[in-house]
């Protein structure tokens, strides 16, 4: 039964074996020339940081508060492109990048946190007082009208009864 | 202390509504920003940060160890903070080049890539000093090897040019899309897809080998 099945895989195995001599050169040299390829993929931690960057942004804050988030973040974005570029022996090297990098991201992504909150904030306390100062306004603007419209009608009719009437 | 006429009081409550409308949105105005523009500007400019100067010596024939120096500039209108990539490849004349109508990118090799988080109204310069560094010569073909970008040494994909003539440099504008976690070839404004790419043509020709 053995033999018989030996027999029979023979040729289909010679294909397969076949098919893997072929194979195998042809995905050796896609993989080596697809190595030097970027990747539209980006470290999850940057991914997260540039998130919290657009909410922090979105939330009202100046460009200088967001400059000082971009800048932390454009090194970090550097140190992760030095990471890739060490070669497999640069251990230490390596280990000295990704602590700095680490780094980077927390206090940054602690930084942006703390930002956001105060911004949110911030633009909250702005919009209430901006409302409210145009209502004052338009208020007073109301009551300044109304006091103008009275003073010039009384004025009027103290002129209308100060007039006199000559003959000619 | 005199009463306020009924028609003073009306008269003011009708002043206090127009009045309350127009500063209402006067500050509402103020505060939201138009929705003006959005796009990001590439361009590259030569030694002297002017459009010219692209090669030594004027001439567009690149010997090996020529040092060239270029500026690649990335202005952001996009009212928004953005993260871009921007890819050279390198290509020759029948290199296919990115499609502006459908918008997708040149299948060339990526040599290199350069990210950069910029904010709004920012704008980005690249100093991209580049030179070749190794390439064969071979049946009236030039094959660029290996280039150095920027003090970093890196192989090219087989590339190769008759008689070196109509070699080219494709800088590739790629931004990062907050929604779909992944860089994407140019940008998105509302439905539409917006691309940004340019490209610098030079030889490498075995005569000006020396």
């Amino acid at each position: 039964m053995v033999i018989l099945m030996e027999h029979v895989w023979r040729p289909a195995c010679s294909l397969l074996l076949l098919g893997a001599i072929i194979a195998l050169p042809t995905l050796a040299v896609g993989s080596i020339a697809s190595t030097s390829e970027p990747t539209n993929e980006l470290d999850p931690n940057l991914s997260r940081l540039m998130t919290l960057i657009r909410q922090v942004e979105s939330a009202g804050a100046t460009s200088a508060e967001i400059a000082g988030l971009v800048i932390p973040l454009n090194r970090a974005l550097e140190l992760s492109q030095a990471i890739r570029r060490t070669p497999p022996n640069g251990t230490q090297k390596r280990e000295e990048y990704l602590t700095q990098f680490n780094g980077i991201v927390n206090n940054t992504e602690t930084k942006a946190s703390q930002l956001k909150t105060i911004v949110s904030q911030r633009s909250f306390v702005n919009k209430i007082v901006l409302y409210s100062t145009s209502g004052l306004l338009a208020f007073f603007l109301a009551a300044a009208c109304v006091f103008i419209t009275s003073v010039w009608r009384r004025h009027q009719i103290r002129r209308t009864f100060e007039m006199r009437v000559f003959t000619k | 202390m005199r009463a306020i006429s009924s028609s003073k009081r009306r008269e003011f409550v009708i002043l206090f509504i127009i009045f309350l409308v127009i500063s209402e949105t006067t500050v509402y105005m103020s505060i939201t920003p138009l929705p003006g523009e959005q796009f990001l500007e590439l361009y590259v400019l030569g030694v002297n940060r002017s459009v010219g100067g692209y090669y030594p010596h004027e001439d567009p024939n690149i010997r090996i160890g020529d040092s060239v120096h270029w500026y690649i500039k990335l202005k952001n209108s996009m009212n928004t903070v953005q993260l871009v990539a921007i890819r050279v490849k390198l290509g020759n004349q029948s290199t296919l080049s990115p499609d502006i109508l459908q918008a997708t990118s040149s299948p060339a090799p990526t040599v290199v890539e350069f990210k950069q988080c910029i904010t709004n109204n920012e704008t980005w310069e690249l100093p991209f000093n580049w030179q070749i560094t190794n390439a064969t010569f071979t049946e009236g073909s030039t094959r660029i090897l290996e280039v150095k970008i920027n003090n970093q040494t890196y192989p090219v994909p087989s590339i190769s040019a008759i008689k070196g003539y109509n070699f080219r440099l494709i800088f590739e504008l790629w931004t990062w899309n907050i929604e779909s976690n992944t860089f994407e070839y140019g940008w998105s404004l509302q439905t539409e897809r917006r691309t940004a790419w340019l490209q610098v043509w030079f030889n490498m020709t075995m005569t000006t080998i020396s």
